[in-house]
C-alpha cells in the first residue's frame, strides 16, 4: 500500500526516526499541525516502550482510507517479554523501573482507536488509529 | 551516534554571567537529553550558576522522557543552588503535552529567553524554598 | 510513481470483454455522437459557457485527447491517466459550482445517442447489442464514480475552508495593551470551535508575546464537560508557554454545572466579570513591576491564587 513505512526500533535514536516519519506521514495525509504533534508524541511513547524493555521491535505507519474518511494507522510490534498485567500497565502513572510511565495510557488518550495485545513471552502489539476530522 | 566516553555534546550550553543557557535543537534524542542533564549538573556546580535557561523553541515534541529529564534537571540544579526556567514551548507542543497528560509542575516556564531571564531575576529575589 | 496499469477498476473477465466490445462499437461512431452531444451541451446553462470558451479547434483537440485516454484504458488497461482525468473534471466542476445534476444530464444524453445507434446492431445480433450495452453502462458507472467522488471531495474541501474562515472570524483576539490579550467568546462552543479557540489562544500568546490572556465567556450560555475539559487543557498549555489565563464571565449556572461535573475550577483563574478580570490582569502586571523590588513572583511559575 502506498505510504507504508516501517521503522525498525532497536536503539533509542530510532525513537526520533519513528516520530519524524510519523509526523511526515501525518502531514502528507493532511493532519493539522496540532494533530501531527499528537501523533508524533504517541509514536514516541510507543517506540520508547519497545526500546525500554523489548529486544527487538518495529513500528509500521500507513495511511487509512475508508469511504468518507482518512487517517493514520500505527502498529508497534515487539519481541519483548510481554506485559503480564495489561490492566495495570494501562493505569495512569503506573511505572516499572524502566517506566511504562505515562506512555501507553497517554497514547490511548490522544488517539482515536487504541488496541493492545500482549502475552508473556510472546511480545506486544499496539495498534493505534487517528482519523482526520 | 553513541560514544562511550563522556556525554553527547550536541546541545550547546552558553554561559551568560551566572546563568547557563541550553539551546535545544529540533530533533532531540534521549541520549542528547541525558548528556544535557549530566553536563548541566556538572557546569552548575563548577560555575556556581544561579540560573539555568533551557530554550526549547525549536523542539517539535516534548514527550514523557523529555519531561522527566526536565524535571530532573530542575531538581538537580536546585540542589546546587540554581533555578531553572524552560522557555519557548510552542503551542502545539504545549497542548500535546497536556493532552497526553504530561506536566511540568514545579518547573518554571516562560515565553522566551527574555522572559526567562526576567523570571530568574525575580526568583533570585525571593526568599524561602520553592516547591519542586 | 504508479505504473499505468495499476489501480484500475475492479473488472471481472466478462465486464472487461463487454467494455472492449463497447469500445470497438463506439470508437468509429465517436465523432458523430460527440457532435450531437456538443449541440445539446451548448444549450445547457451550466456547461454552455464552458464549451463556448473553447474554439472549435480546442474542442476537437479535447475530444481526441479524451478518446485516446479511453482507448488506452480500455484496450491496454492503462487506467490511471483516464481516471486521473475524470477526477480532475470532478474537481473542476465542483470549483466552478456546476451542479452534479448537470453532469448527469449529459450522461443521459450520451446514453440515448448511443442507444439510437445500437438499433441496427440489435437487428443483427441481440447478443452483441446486449454486450455492448453492458460494456457502456460499466464504463459510465466507472466514469460517474470517479467524477462523483472527486466532485464531492472538492465540495467538502470548499465547505471546510469556509467553515474555517467563519470560525476564525468568530474567535478574534484583541490586544488590549502590550502583553495583554482579550479573547471574547460568544455563542455555542462545540468541540470544533473549542479547538479553534485553543489554536487562537495559544497562537496569539506566541505571536503577541502575551503574558496574560483574559478569556471572557460571558456570551456563552452553556459549556458541556467535554468542552470545559478542553478549555482547561488549553489554559494549562498556555501556562506551559509562560502565560497566564484569566477566565471571566462564567455565569453561576455554568460554574455550578462545571463544578458538579467535578472539574477543577480552581485550576482556572476565574473572576466574575470582565471588568474584574482586567483589573486582575493589571494587578499581575503591577506585581511584575514590584517584583524587581522583591515582592512576590508567584506568577512566574504560573500559579496565581484566585
Amino acid at each position: 500500500m502506498a505510504g507504508d513505512i516501517f521503522v525498525a526500533i532497536h536503539r533509542e535514536t530510532d525513537i526520533v526516526t519513528a516520530r519524524q516519519r510519523g509526523r511526515e506521514l501525518a502531514a502528507a495525509i493532511g493532519f493539522r499541525s496540532t494533530d501531527q504533534t499528537i501523533i508524533a508524541l504517541a509514536i514516541s511513547e510507543i517506540a520508547r516502550n519497545i526500546v525500554s524493555y523489548a529486544q527487538r521491535g518495529g513500528i509500521s505507519l500507513s495511511r487509512l482510507d475508508e469511504t468518507g474518511r482518512h487517517g493514520i494507522l500505527i502498529v508497534a510490534k515487539d519481541d519483548g517479554p510481554g506485559i503480564p498485567d495489561i490492566e495495570l500497565a494501562m493505569r495512569d502513572g503506573y511505572s516499572t523501573a524502566k517506566s511504562l510511565g505515562v506512555g501507553l495510557p497517554g497514547a490511548k488518550r490522544v488517539m482515536d482507536e487504541f488496541d493492545l495485545a500482549s502475552a508473556v513471552g510472546k511480545g506486544t502489539t499496539v495498534t493505534m488509529k487517528k482519523w482526520l476530522r | 551516534m553513541g560514544n562511550g566516553s563522556g556525554y553527547a555534546m550536541t546541545v550547546p550550553i552558553l554561559k551568560q554571567g551566572d546563568v547557563l543557557v541550553a539551546c535545544i535543537q529540533a530533533a532531540l534524542s534521549d541520549q542528547e537529553l541525558v548528556g544535557l542533564r549530566d553536563e548541566l549538573a556538572d557546569k552548575v556546580g563548577r560555575f556556581r550558576s544561579r540560573g539555568v535557561i533551557i530554550d526549547v523553541t525549536t523542539l517539535d515534541v516534548l514527550d514523557s522522557f523529555a519531561t522527566r529529564t526536565l524535571h530532573t534537571i530542575a531538581r538537580t540544579s536546585r540542589l546546587r543552588g540554581a533555578d531553572t526556567v524552560v522557555v519557548g514551548i510552542q503551542p502545539d507542543v504545549a497542548f500535546g503535552m497536556v493532552q497526553l497528560g504530561l506536566d511540568l509542575e514545579g518547573v518554571s516556564t516562560a515565553l522566551d529567553f527574555e522572559e526567562g531571564l526576567a523570571s530568574l531575576n525575580g526568583q533570585a529575589k525571593r526568599s524561602g524554598s520553592r516547591g519542586g | 510513481m504508479q505504473s499505468e496499469t495499476a489501480a484500475g477498476p475492479q473488472l471481472d473477465a466478462d465486464s472487461r470483454a463487454a467494455i472492449r466490445e463497447y469500445w470497438l462499437f463506439y470508437e468509429p461512431l465517436a465523432a458523430g455522437i460527440n457532435d450531437e452531444l456538443m449541440r445539446v451541451v451548448e444549450r445547457m446553462p451550466a456547461f454552455g459557457p464552458v464549451l463556448r470558451a473553447m474554439t472549435p479547434a480546442q474542442q476537437k483537440q479535447q475530444n481526441e485527447r479524451s478518446l485516446a485516454m479511453q482507448r488506452a484504458a480500455i484496450m491496454e488497461d492503462k487506467w490511471v491517466p483516464y481516471l486521473a482525468d475524470l477526477r480532475q473534471q470532478g474537481l473542476q466542476y465542483a470549483n466552478m459550482g456546476i451542479a452534479f445534476a448537470s453532469w448527469f444530464e449529459i450522461i443521459s444524453e450520451y446514453r440515448e445517442a448511443t442507444a439510437r445507434r445500437l438499433v441496427p446492431v440489435a437487428r443483427e445480433s441481440i447478443q452483441r447489442a446486449t454486450t455492448i450495452t453492458k460494456g457502456m453502462n460499466r464504463m459510465l458507472d466507472i466514469a460517474m464514480a470517479e467524477i462523483g467522488e472527486a466532485y464531492v471531495a472538492a465540495k467538502e474541501d470548499i465547505i471546510h475552508g469556509q467553515q474555517e474562515a467563519i470560525r476564525e472570524l468568530s474567535t478574534p483576539v484583541l490586544q488590549i495593551r502590550e502583553r495583554l490579550l482579550l479573547l471574547p467568546i460568544i455563542g455555542v462552543i462545540d468541540t470544533r470551535r473549542a479547538q479553534q479557540i485553543t489554536e487562537s489562544l495559544l497562537g496569539s500568546i506566541s505571536t503577541h508575546r502575551a503574558k496574560v490572556v483574559v478569556m471572557d465567556v460571558t456570551g456563552v450560555a452553556t459549556i458541556d464537560s467535554r468542552v470545559a475539559n478542553h478549555l482547561l487543557k488549553t489554559v494549562t498549555a498556555a501556562r506551559l508557554m509562560g502565560a497566564q489565563v484569566i477566565v471571566t464571565g462564567l455565569s453561576s449556572e455554568v460554574a455550578q454545572s462545571l463544578a458538579a461535573l467535578g472539574l477543577e475550577l480552581s485550576k482556572l483563574n476565574t473572576v466574575c466579570d470582565l471588568q474584574s478580570g482586567l483589573e486582575e490582569a493589571e494587578r499581575i502586571f503591577g506585581d511584575r513591576v514590584q517584583r524587581a523590588n522583591g515582592a512576590g513572583a508567584e506568577w512566574a511559575t504560573g500559579a496565581v491564587t484566585p
